[in-house]
């Protein structure tokens, strides 16, 4: 009893930590075994806890998957269809188009005209008529009617990232019905990404001001620029847009100690 | 309530592993965003979620879980082991008290929510302070276990039992262990 106890414990100790940290193979297998050894025992339940939780958490989708990664996944499917059908012709002995001479082949043909396909679809090649940053934001200046514009204004802290002799500004504009947005900026230091990164921060009306959106994290990489906004989480009522310097790859929550520009919304 | 999809991919219809890329599509895709690094990242993480959610969706069991839970448990999944893989996870400084607010708070009420994600935020309500932060800190902001022990200043051992009692609290209260409805996996 006790040692069932203790393998119970030791079961769903496994599964807190595959819910939220992953397993090794080693952990995963022993994960099984207990799973195969305790009665009533369910593998999967924290995960099934985790993901129910998830969807009140991040509510809505909030960003649109680009037309570029659904089309390559769109092509998938239709190899993961024309993989599935091969090898259900195989599996089938009364269809008779399927020569017991070539089934064998069959599957091994479709998945490997379904990597080809997929290598293909994957790797294509950008169109080198992709638009820049520049031209994406003058386009939605353009197309979007209710674009929120404001101005970078320098705070104190902007002395030291600025580019010598010259006061960072800029601007940012922001669609809240199309939910884009682009920034641009004119003599803001160039970082060094192996060392340090800006990352927007989006306050908005809905969201408690210690818990602002991310609006990700970019890089200056020359004098005049213009940045693609890349918020997390969906923007109802934008009041202010900041820009802090952070860790390489950004941070959750910012301390907010190296804060160079603001945007406040009238 | 949607049509289930997942049936009829396990049957191999063309149309419904379609209907699953469009129906879920912007949901994944918002998820691998927020717990990936990079947009790079992301896509090749949306690849594979996609292929292991139609490989197992004879799996899926309706008694056991809503579809859309089902789909963002095998997203998770895939997401939280691409992660380890990459050896990169969110950074987090300073985290202060006000952070407890939850993230979409005050809009769940508006959004059409999954049975088990309405049962869900009723049951959240029941958790204790800490376990509900801890719970926050890896479920939202896909913060580790070890990650979170800095956060809080709190032992590493503490903060996984946080997380598992709550996680236990939640499956009870939500009633989401397929042994307590009798369905099979």
């Amino acid at each position: 009893m006790r040692q069932s106890n203790e393998d119970r414990q030791r079961f769903e100790e496994l599964k807190g930590i595959q819910a939220i940290d992953g397993l090794s193979e080693t952990e995963l297998a022993e994960l099984n075994q207990l799973a195969r050894q305790l009665p009533d025992a369910d593998p999967d339940d924290f995960e099934r806890v985790a993901a129910a939780v998830e969807q009140i958490w991040s509510g809505e989708p909030t960003k649109l998957m680009p037309d570029p990664v659904r089309n390559k996944l769109e092509e998938q499917a239709a190899n993961f269809v024309l993989a599935n059908v091969a090898s259900e012709k195989v599996h089938t002995p009364q269809v008779p188009e399927v020569s017991n001479r070539n089934s064998n082949a069959i599957p091994w043909l479709a998945a490997a005209a379904s990597l080809m396909l997929a290598f293909f679809a994957w790797y294509e090649p950008q169109s080198p008529t992709a638009k820049t940053a520049a031209e994406m934001r003058n386009e939605l200046l353009t197309s979007a009617s209710d674009i929120i514009r404001v101005d970078w204004t320098p705070t104190n802290a902007s002395a030291v990232e600025t580019t010598p002799g010259k006061s960072a500004n800029g601007d940012v504009v922001w669609s809240p019905t199309l939910q884009k947005g682009f920034m641009r900026f004119r003599s803001l230091a160039v970082n060094d990404p192996t060392k340090e990164q800006y990352q927007l921060w989006i306050f908005d009306k809905n969201q408690s001001e210690a818990t602002p959106i991310d609006g990700g994290v970019f890089d200056i990489t020359e004098s005049d620029v213009v940045v693609p906004i890349d918020a997390k989480l969906r923007v109802n009522d934008a009041y202010l847009f900041a820009v802090t310097i952070e860790k390489p790859g950004g941070v959750v929550v910012s301390s907010r100690e190296r804060l160079p520009l603001l945007a406040t919304v009238n | 309530m949607e049509d289930v999809l997942l049936p009829r991919v396990a049957r191999g219809e063309e149309t419904a592993v379609r209907e699953c890329l469009s129906r879920y599509g912007d949901l994944i895709w918002s998820l691998a965003r927020r717990l990936l690094p990079t947009s790079a990242d992301a896509e090749d993480a949306v690849q594979d979620i996609f292929v292991e959610i139609w490989k197992n969706a004879e799996r899926f069991n309706e008694q056991v879980a809503s579809e859309k839970t089902f789909v963002v448990m095998l997203a998770r999944r895939r997401l939280i082991d691409r992660r380890r893989k990459l050896g990169r996870s969110p950074q987090v400084q300073r985290i202060d008290e006000t952070t407890l607010v939850t993230p979409s708070q005050g809009r769940a009420d508006v959004l059409e929510l999954a049975d088990e994600a309405e049962q869900a935020n009723r049951c959240l309500d029941t958790l204790q302070k800490e376990q509900r932060r801890a719970l926050e800190l890896a479920v939202y902001h896909g913060l580790s276990h070890s990650q979170i022990s800095d956060c809080e200043n709190a032992p590493l051992g503490t903060v996984k039992a946080w997380v598992r009692r709550g996680m236990i609290q939640l499956r009870d209260c939500m009633n989401l262990s397929h042994t307590s409805k009798g369905g099979s996996k």
